[in-house]
């Protein structure tokens, strides 16, 4: 049996975008061997390859039989395209083939198809005002943007522009949100009786066009009398009104065609972006505390009442559950959706609470409109996730939440623009906005009105099936003046502000690249190599070492007898290979000449074959992998030095094939093994290299290590806040003289001298991320968490064993891996870099909040209700007093309480440190006081960061722009529950890109910084590490 | 690895019990609901068992028992005229059960009214089910 390979693309022939989804079929059209050579599928490229089989290869070429190509749609039976020419040989060989198919083959005119329903997705005959007019479209040209045009005779409502897929596709999108319960044309809302006035009996035209040629046209009748459930947030008048600022008005509910009377129960839940029999909700709260329930006796179709009061409200989108009670009934109290329940919508959100707009802007007084937009949509509550880091093949969409878009946008028509993402120089030289080419350019821009107080309504695929790495951000041009008349509306290829919206400008929006969790180096397989003792003595190589260890954990550095283990040693090895199968070393790939190692090293009770998945994937991106066996009760010296014994042996046997490049891993105690299995391999000086070490959920029980020095060496810290074996217990219940608690935040606190990051994962647990969650409080899937590890320890060790900086991002926590989003995980950084300017770190013996490490004052001008405290971070009385007895960590720090909008905390820069503009960012680490009354229950902590320079010019830069001051994690103990910092990094561009109306601080000239309290008006947080870095 | 306990934190399991209305067989059952909280009951192979062991020594098994989404409750289902008093045992299958310390007493079940409940309220009693299970 001989296999050769046929390949190609197929493209349409007008446009080359390229066709996925397709079959192509190779014909040997003389029938000199058998009709079909191969078939193949194309990719999201519209690659494919064939591979042919033939039993006698030399006839083939002697005849050169002509070859043509049949392509087929996915059901692999409709016939597209035939080939009219023959493949072409050249030197006995068989060249690409590009397979270009005209567009009226491709998607030709009656195979057209548009659906038309509303959220239920079911045909039928009719719809009523209130339900969401939702299209699909297929049997079109891909990539393409086609025109939706809806018209009530004469008149036509409004346009929208759509994006096809590669497929020629137009997924399910809502056209009208709550159709019917506003005039498109102007944007007034009606009430229901309104409604029913002008739309029971009506009829609507809906035409899709296509460069101002109609290509399908559709009605949809109107029922004659309107009489399903419908629930709305309303105006006092029962207009719809689903979105308002809060503290501007109650909630009020208004609830049509109700078909049940007697008792009911109205539950107000976080929104979600589509609803389902059997999803689970959550209540929001009032006030912070009450639940966000009411009970009461429907005896009318039609109800009207106050739900909540305008000082109760919490900010938030949400949507409404009215459940008809049956007396006794369990089943009535469950908080999921049941089938006779009535939702206020189930792509359409509730209610929309919102902070004062003008607060919410990145840039205090400056007009740039950034909000995070870009995202992906997922299988699953809650359907939408925002996402900034995408892999090829995937879809990009767009979505605009109705409750952070400027509320004078909504309504409005704009052109939602991809453009690479452009530097300050580049946006200072010119504001204009290239639509990306392969997306049909300026011309081809989707048009879309911002609809009201509906997210689903707002959310468009912006860019099918990804093929180009880069940055990019996402525009929304409102064009030359804001209008909801599609028909006046034109985009002018600008970003302009302040009007426009963008997901970019200070740090690209989204970015498309490897994700570092599946990608793997093509070509490349997972060859494995076990070793033990008897093998390694087979090769002349020792298969047992005598090993230095602690005989028990110890608090203070140094104090601890000496154990010494006798140790066989045993490992499991995966290395790159050119075919599967392989178990020899020798039979390593010879892609490259040598490889990075990575050698991992398991925790107490864990196993080392648990690893594999990790390993293997390590092998087919280029490394070396092993996990060590390190015998029960090992402590941390022992692990750290039985990590270097291994490391020994597989240079010895890989030879020249593995690279002096060593990455360490290590698990529980194997994390904290790993630390000093680099500052023992300085010590002992055996010369290996180790340029990363990663510590997944580490003790830190064995003389307070610190990670630094001449040791240091780029780190990354990975730790869940439901681990419950290392769980940060208060050290009182241990003996040895702990005055911390021994995490994994400890060992990241004292860490210095090299990069170091650290991801702290809310809801995963100890052993989760590898094996099995050993925690029952509420963990996340091990699916989940060993997506996580797997996709950052990757990217760890490919960006410091590899020297790839493309993945500096995901550790700064700017953005995550596309398999890490996927999860929905909640996950928070820390970052720091050496060689930043520190303007406070709080250090040292003299506790005085006045002072700064930059050598100035610092003042809160009498704003504060009371004056902040410096002190170590963990409170642990009597001996050592702290800020916080639910701080994890071992570092000293700042705690900062307002009661009021518009408090400061004001640090003096000295004139020697004015300039920073050797630097790039401005960090900080910050938390929220875990437990403190005064902070709003379930809500990130939020203010602002203000530059002033010496001239007075000042911008205040809103922190939640960049980061997330994450509300704590509530795991059930509440001891357990932890103050936990994380990295806010401003971007120091924030304070110098044109924001309209907010002055240019000069970075020379730096004169103050300043923590302002001017979003939430209370709040208690602790902050670290005020510095300007890169 | 397991899970580190300091002394103050062994689970105490407590109950607490009430009539509700559940829907099996396509019928509403009036059933004794009891809630015995205070651990964490993980979804394994063996089915999870609730019962009540009088003082003589007779054992009242639940009609079945389910675990709480978050793992942190066990219901058992019972018939609504349970024992005056007894012990609360639980577990799975036939393994070793555990115990509540805290006596169960038939008064502190909260019990609906019965008017209020529909007409097609099956009442579960201790015959229907023996009836239904067969003789013990």
């Amino acid at each position: 049996m001989v296999v050769f390979i046929i390949n190609g693309t197929v493209t349409e022939k007008e446009s080359g975008v390229p066709l996925s989804r397709l079959f192509v079929k190779a014909y040997d059209k003389e029938g000199v061997f058998d009709a079909v050579l191969g078939a193949a599928p194309t990719d999201a490229g519209g690659r494919f390859e064939i591979p042919c089989r033939l039993t006698d290869f030399t006839p083939f070429f002697d005849k050169r039989p002509d070859i043509f190509f049949n392509v087929y749609r996915e059901d692999r039976r409709t016939l597209v395209h035939a080939s009219d020419r023959a493949l072409r040989w050249r030197d006995g060989t068989v060249p690409p083939i590009e397979i270009r198919i005209p567009a009226n083959e491709f998607a030709p005119p009656h195979l057209a198809q548009m659906r038309l329903t509303a959220d239920d997705g079911v045909d039928r005959e009719s719809l009523e005002a209130g339900e969401s007019l939702i299209v699909s479209a297929s049997g079109l040209r891909p990539i393409r943007t086609y025109e939706i045009v809806v018209s009530s005779a004469p008149k036509d409502l409004f346009v929208s522009r759509l994006l096809t897929d590669a497929r020629g596709e137009i997924g399910s999108t809502v056209l009208w949100p709550q159709m019917g319960m506003d005039d498109p044309q102007t944007g007034r809302c009606l009430t229901y009786a309104e409604s029913r006035n002008r739309w029971q009996g009506a009829r609507l035209d809906v035409t899709l066009r296509l460069e101002g040629d109609t290509v399908v046209r559709r009605q949809v009748p109107l029922a004659k009398t309107f009489t399903r459930p419908f629930i709305m947030s309303s105006d006092r008048e029962g207009r719809m009104l689903n979105g308002f600022e809060r503290g501007a008005q109650g909630l009020h509910l208004a609830m049509h065609n109700l078909s049940f009377r007697g008792p009911a129960r109205v539950y107000m839940v976080q929104r979600q972006h589509d609803w389902q029999v059997g999803d689970e909700f959550e209540v929001a709260r009032l006030s912070g505390v009450e639940s966000a329930v009411r009970e009461l006796d429907v005896d009318a179709g039609d109800m009207y009442f106050e739900f909540a009061p305008a000082d109760a409200l919490p900010l938030g989108a949400f949507d409404f559950v009215v459940r008809p009670l049956r007396y006794g009934y369990e089943e009535d109290e469950l908080l999921r959706v049941l089938p006779r329940d009535v939702l206020s919508g189930r792509r359409t959100t509730g209610v929309v609470i919102r902070e004062q707009f003008l607060q919410g802007k990145p840039v205090l007084g400056g007009c740039v409109n950034k909000i995070p937009i870009s995202g992906r949509w997922i299988d699953g509550a809650p359907y939408f996730r925002y996402a900034d880091a995408f892999e090829i093949g995937e879809d990009v969409w767009a979505g605009f939440d109705p409750g952070i878009v400027d509320p004078a946008n909504v309504g409005s028509m704009c052109g939602l623009y991809v453009v690479p993402s452009k530097t300050e120089a580049q946006w200072l030289m010119s504001n204009s906005l290239t639509h990306l080419t392969q997306l049909g350019g300026n011309a081809n821009v989707q048009r879309v009105k911002l609809q009201v107080g509906c997210f689903n309504g707002n959310r468009h695929r912006v860019w099918p099936g990804v093929m180009q790495p880069g940055e990019y951000d996402i525009v929304a041009d409102m064009g030359a003046n804001l209008t909801p008349d599609a028909m006046a509306f034109t985009p002018d290829n600008a970003y302009n502000t302040p009007t426009d919206i963008i997901d970019g400008y200070f740090t690209p929006g989204f970015r498309v690249l490897e994700d570092p969790g599946v990608h793997t180096q093509p070509g490349l397989f997972a060859g494995t190599w076990d070793y033990d003792r008897a093998g390694l003595s087979a090769l002349g190589l020792a298969g047992v070492v005598l090993v230095d260890d602690e005989n028990t954990g110890y608090a203070s550095p140094g104090v601890f007898s000496l154990v010494r283990w006798q140790v066989a040693l045993r490992a499991r090895t995966f290395f790159p290979a050119d075919m599967a199968g392989v178990i020899d070393p020798a039979q390593i790939s010879t892609t490259k000449a040598s490889y990075p190692l990575v050698v991992i090293v398991h925790g107490n009770g864990h196993s080392y074959t648990s690893y594999d998945f990790l390993l293997r994937h390590l092998a087919m991106n280029g490394f070396v992998a092993a996990s060590i066996e390190v015998p029960s009760d090992m402590h941390g010296l022992g692990r750290g030095n039985l990590a270097l014994a291994h490391v020994a042996v597989l240079r010895a046997k890989f030879g020249n094939t593995v690279d002096n490049n060593i990455g360490l891993m290590g698990h529980s105690r194997g994390g904290e093994g790993v630390v000093k299995a680099a500052r023992l391999n300085q010590q002992q000086m055996l010369g290996n290299n180790i340029n990363a070490v990663m510590a997944l959920a580490p003790t830190d029980q064995y003389g307070r290590e610190v990670f630094g020095g001449t040791f240091a060496t780029p780190f990354f810290v990975l730790y869940g806040s439901r681990d419950g074996d290392i769980a940060g217990w208060n050290p009182q219940i241990f003996t040895g003289g702990y005055t911390w608690r021994m995490t994994g935040f400890s060992l990241y606190d004292r860490a210095s001298g090299a990069p170091k990051s650290m991801a702290f994962v809310y809801r995963a647990t100890h052993n989760g991320f590898i094996t099995g969650n050993e925690s029952g409080d509420n963990p996340i899937s091990v699916a989940d968490q060993q997506a996580i590890v797997k996709a950052y320890l990757t990217a760890f060790f490919r960006r410091h064993l590899r020297g790839e900086a493309q993945w500096d991002g995901a550790f700064t926590g700017e953005w995550q891996p596309a398999s890490a989003n996927a999860t929905g995980a909640q996950i928070y950084f820390q970052y720091q870099a050496p060689g930043g300017k520190s303007v406070d770190n709080f250090e040292g013996p003299i506790l005085d909040w006045q002072s700064s490490t930059v050598g100035a004052s610092v003042s809160h001008g009498a704003t504060l209700p009371s004056d902040p405290a410096e002190n170590r971070m963990f409170d642990y009385p009597p001996n050592n007093p702290g800020l916080d007895s639910r701080s994890p960590h071992d570092t000293q720090g700042l705690k900062i309480r307002w009661d009021d909008i518009g408090q400061r905390l004001v640090w003096t820069i000295p004139a020697a440190h004015k300039d920073v503009t050797a630097f790039t960012v401005l960090s900080l680490r910050v938390t929220i006081k875990e437990g403190s009354p005064n902070n709003i229950a379930n809500l990130p902590q939020d203010f602002r960061v203000s530059l002033k320079d010496l001239a007075n010019n000042q911008r205040a830069i809103r922190v939640s722009a960049f980061a997330v001051v994450p509300w704590p994690d509530q795991g059930s103990n509440l001891d357990l529950r932890k103050s936990a910092l994380t990295s806010v990094r401003v971007p120091l561009k924030a304070y110098t890109i044109v924001a309209a109306g907010a002055p240019v601080v000069d970075l020379q000239n730096i004169a103050e910084l300043a923590l302002e309290f001017t979003i939430r008006d209370l709040g208690e947080i602790e902050v670290d590490d005020i510095e300007f870095t890169n | 690895m397991f899970p580190i306990y300091s002394a103050a934190q062994i689970p105490e399991f407590t109950w607490r019990a009430a009539e509700v209305v559940t829907e099996l067989d396509h019928k509403p059952q009036l059933v004794v609901r009891i809630a015995v909280s205070g651990g964490y009951f993980p979804h394994r192979a063996l089915v999870p068992m609730m019962q009540i062991v009088r003082p003589d020594g007779e054992v009242i098994p639940s009609w079945f028992t389910r675990i709480s989404p978050d793992n942190h409750t066990l219901y058992g289902y019972f018939a609504t005229d349970l024992p005056e008093e007894g012990v609360i045992q639980f577990g799975y299958g036939d393994g070793p059960p555990g115990r509540v310390r805290a006596a169960f007493s038939s008064k502190q079940v909260t019990r609906l009214v019965r008017d209020r409940l529909g007409r097609d309220v099956v009442v579960v009693t201790q015959a229907s089910l023996d009836k239904f299970r067969g003789p013990r």
